[in-house]
């Protein structure tokens, strides 16, 4: 288990803004409690940090890499957890299970995630970019348009369990799971390697899968085909089970502000190039 | 109709199995599905059980350090491993020797015969445990090695793999991959035999339902982990496979589905639908046929009577017709009368003229018959008698009158026995009674002259003999006998005889009264016998007009005849007081008028010829 301490902070150089009232309390005594009255009204703005609070993290690409434990999600739980002053308690997680602890309230947070009208009913989300989704199937598949792959029934499908995407993706998947086309997998090194292996003839991408595809092998045997639907926004995910309301609007102004001040952007820019960064943050 | 309910059934259970065999091949992927992710689950869970004893055992060591292999034993001798953790062969410390770049196993707990013949083997040598241990090293995760036989690292002969954390130097925290190898001092690890783990998952399998894990994504036999012991009966009726990354590691597992799931997910086989759709449909179709024909073989009977009632009215219409009888049929309360054509026809009146009524009925009874007949059919209705059998005569259109029979009985009565209706028949019998008629008068005629017999001529003398006895009247009788008739009959025929005894009737029948009466009672001998107020004197002036109307000459089939004859007369009561005196006396006046030239009559005086 990974745990992100605000209390570390405090060993790095940062303003006293980037400080936890815990850590003024201890380090800084009397005149820290001085600067805290300074910041009182803001952090009165802010979430609730009474107690500690669950993030989790699901490897994929970009995202999050278990190997380097690195990725934009990791950069933002960073970020949350810095800003609010609260303590995260980070993990990592297969995305179903994500999905089931939102749910159930076990957990308070996930990041980059998508809406759908079931998960609405449990999750609020907080939105800070959003991206397109493509195909990525095997050119012996032999696929002109998307439609082909549906019409022929030896093709299958790989996708992350528990995965939803954009409107036309969604349909796709829904279909196929009917005709038991989909092959469910925990995580995205799996998709890949079956796809390589001819498993799978197809997965679904986001610009995050983009550095695997940098691989020589991959662009050898694949082609990338556009679902061709808006770009779907992405954000933090938050359990209505766990979190009230207000709590939820002070977590989504927390993040507003990470857009606003393009914290955000600065994080995406780490990853993607300038134009594709910036596209992705303005929704 | 059969054929269209069995058609109209057919269909309507095909669309229902179909729609059935849809719905429970959908419920049936929907349970499969779940059983898929339930398995994939418990084997996440399961991983995610034994990271955390590793963990255990990674805080236990960043507490204690290394170098409390005694510490470490009693820790792992407090944890509850049982059957929760089956397949755990233990828990166990690999340092990180990075001058050789090995990583010798030092400590295996439970310390047992068989965890100590592991100790001292560097799993860095192993091409299937090497990259395990980097990526835990350089994730800082629980990393999974690929699958390979335990006996490898002296664990004893089974499909396994290690389970890898990696233990960084106390209070150190590292951040980047390079602070993670800088860091690095061993690997907190546990053997893990494949089949053990996974018998406690087998056991929570639903039933029909087959399980393999395969280490990668490629399900083949090379690279299995596991498989249950069940095979799928009669081959995989659903096949689906999911991938679990766990640990660095893809794990493929398939899940099969035989004719045995389907029953376990509470589902029935909706084939039973279209098989009690096809029976329900062939019933029904038995049924609507059944129906159908009973109605067209009710029609039929209904058909068939009706003809043969028809056939027997027509039978009796005919019978009766062709007896020349006609039909009529009285509705007594509302005096409605139906006649069939013939009974029209008897009557008189046209084919097409409606029913007549019952007083035109009446009027058309000859006056004499008409109350008997009402009073007849008045007994008839009244109940007096069964039935009807009357003669009247009826006007016969010419002025004429006709002779009917009808004939008739009272066929329905009401519950005070008023008639209701009356049935019956008329007969026309104007021959038969011209016939009687003709058989009586040739009873009592001459058939050649059409004169009365003798018996009928005595009838009629005794009773005016009678008669004139009670008041006292008088008769006259004359006996004739023509001259030489036989001398006729014999030179010119028998036709031209009888020919001349026909014109003699007749001018005997023209010489007296009507009430007088002719008769012939012999070949040539006539009689005539006057009733009334009869003198002798005027009995004299017929047996005259006789005497000449007979000698005035005649032409017969081309002979010309003279004729006499000889007359004799008697008187009542002067020349005879019955029968046999006056015959007599008239049979006595005609011989002695023969003997005296034939022209003698009366009672025996000569009045000259």
């Amino acid at each position: 288990m990974l745990v992100t301490r605000l209390a570390y902070s405090l060993a790095l150089p940062g303003t006293v803004a980037e400080m936890s009232r815990d850590g003024i309390k201890n380090k800084l005594g009397w005149a820290g409690l001085l600067l805290c009255g300074a910041m009182a009204a803001h952090a009165g703005d802010g979430p609730d940090c009474a107690r500690a609070l669950t993030l989790a993290l699901h490897d994929h690409g970009l995202l999050y890499s278990a190997e380097t434990s690195t990725g934009i999600d990791k950069d933002i739980a960073d970020e949350l957890a810095r800003r609010s002053g609260c303590r995260l308690h980070v993990s990592l997680m297969a995305r179903a299970r994500i999905w089931q602890l939102i749910e159930s309230g076990g957990l308070d947070f996930s990041l980059s995630g998508i809406g759908s009208p079931e998960r609405d009913k449990f999750a609020a989300f907080a939105w800070y970019f959003s991206n397109k989704y493509y195909l990525l199937a095997r050119r012996d598949a032999q696929l002109q348009r998307i439609e082909d792959f549906e019409r022929n029934p030896a093709l299958k499908l790989g996708v992350i369990r528990a995965f939803r995407y954009s409107e036309s993706a969604n349909r796709l998947v829904d279909r196929l799971a009917e005709q038991q086309r989909v092959i469910q997998s925990s995580g995205l090194s799996a998709l890949f390697a079956a796809l390589g292996s001819g498993q799978i003839q197809a997965m679904i991408i986001e610009p995050f899968d983009y550095p695997t595809l940098d691989s020589a092998r991959i662009r050898e045997f694949s082609q990338i085909l556009e679902f061709g639907d808006k770009p779907i926004p992405h954000g933090l995910i938050m359990s209505r089970a766990s979190l009230s309301e207000s709590e939820q609007g002070k977590w989504r102004a927390l993040v507003e502000s990470m857009l606003r001040d393009g914290t955000v952007q600065r994080i995406f820019e780490k990853y993607f190039k300038p134009d594709l960064a910036r596209a992705m943050v303005s929704f | 109709m059969p054929l269209l309910v069995m058609a109209a059934g057919l269909a309507l259970s095909l669309g229902l199995w179909q729609r059935e065999h849809a719905e429970a091949q959908a419920r049936l992927r929907l349970g499969f599905d779940a059983s898929l992710r339930e398995a994939s689950l418990r084997v996440e869970q399961r991983m995610a059980a034994h990271e955390l004893l590793l963990q255990g055992v990674q805080g236990f060591l960043h507490a204690h350090g290394l170098q409390d292999p005694q510490g470490l034993r009693l820790y792992v001798d407090s944890l509850p491993l049982g059957a929760d953790f089956a397949g755990l062969q233990g828990l166990g410390l690999a340092e990180w020797r990075a001058a050789p770049g090995r990583a010798p196993m030092i400590q295996l707990e439970p310390g047992v015969r068989r965890n100590l013949a592991a100790l001292g083997v560097d799993l860095m040598v192993d091409p299937l445990i090497r990259p395990a241990l980097e990526l835990a090293r350089d994730s800082g995760r629980m990393a999974l090695s690929d699958r390979f036989d335990l006996q490898g690292i002296k664990l004893g002969k089974q499909v396994g793999f290690l389970a890898l954390l990696p233990v960084y130097a106390p209070k150190l925290a590292p951040q980047s991959v390079e602070e993670r190898r800088a860091a690095l001092r061993a690997w907190v690890v546990a053997p893990v035999a494949m089949p053990e783990l996974m018998a406690s998952l087998y056991g929570e399998l639903a039933p029909g339902l087959r399980l393999e894990l395969f280490s990668g994504t490629e399900p083949r036999a090379a690279q299995r982990l596991f498989a249950s012991e069940r095979r799928p009966e009669g081959g995989a009726l659903m096949q689906g496979q999911e991938y679990l990354v766990l640990g660095g590691q893809t794990w493929t597992l398939l899940l099969q589905a035989d004719g045995a799931f389907a029953p376990a997910q509470g589902l029935q086989d909706a084939r039973q639908v279209l098989a009690a759709g096809v029976l329900a449909s062939l019933l029904l179709s038995l049924l609507s046929w059944a129906l159908g024909s009973s109605r067209e073989r009710a029609h039929v009977l209904a058909q068939d009577m009706t003809a043969a009632l028809r056939r027997s009215e027509q039978r009796w219409a005919f019978a009766l017709e062709g007896a020349g009888d006609g039909i009529w049929d009285w509705e007594i309360p509302s005096q409605k009368l139906s006649t069939s054509p013939r009974w029209k026809s008897i009557m008189n009146l046209p084919d097409a003229s409606a029913e007549p009524n019952m007083s035109q009925v009446l009027a058309s009874i000859h006056g004499d018959d008409r109350m008997r007949v009402q009073a007849e059919f008045q007994h008839c209705l009244d109940g007096l008698v069964p039935a009807v059998a009357l003669e009247y005569r009826i006007a016969d259109g010419q002025g004429g009158w006709r002779w009917v029979l009808v004939r008739g009985t009272v066929v329905e009565r009401d519950a005070q026995q008023r008639p209701l209706r009356m049935l019956g028949t008329l007969s026309d019998i104007q021959a038969r009674r011209e016939s009687e008629e003709r058989v009586r008068f040739m009873a009592s005629h001459d058939p050649l002259t059409e004169l009365a017999n003798r018996a009928h001529f005595q009838e009629r003398m005794n009773y005016s003999l009678a008669n004139a006895r009670r008041y006292h009247e008088t008769l006259g009788l004359i006996l004739l006998d023509l001259d030489r008739f036989k001398p006729i009959n014999d030179q010119f025929g028998h036709a031209v005889g009888d020919q001349l005894l026909q014109t003699v009737a007749k001018r005997l029948k023209n010489a007296v009264r009507e009430t007088d009466t002719v008769g012939r009672i012999g070949g040539d001998e006539f009689v005539v016998l006057l009733t009334g107020p009869v003198t002798r004197d005027s009995a004299q002036v017929v047996a005259d007009k006789i005497f000449n109307q007979l000698a005035m000459p005649m032409e017969i089939a081309g002979v010309h005849l003279e004729l006499t004859c000889s007359l004799g007369l008697a008187i009542y009561p002067e020349d005879g007081q019955d029968e046999l005196s006056l015959t007599k006396a008239a049979d006595d006046a005609m011989y002695r008028n023969k003997r005296a030239g034939r022209a003698w009559m009366g009672n025996g005086e000569l009045r000259g010829p």
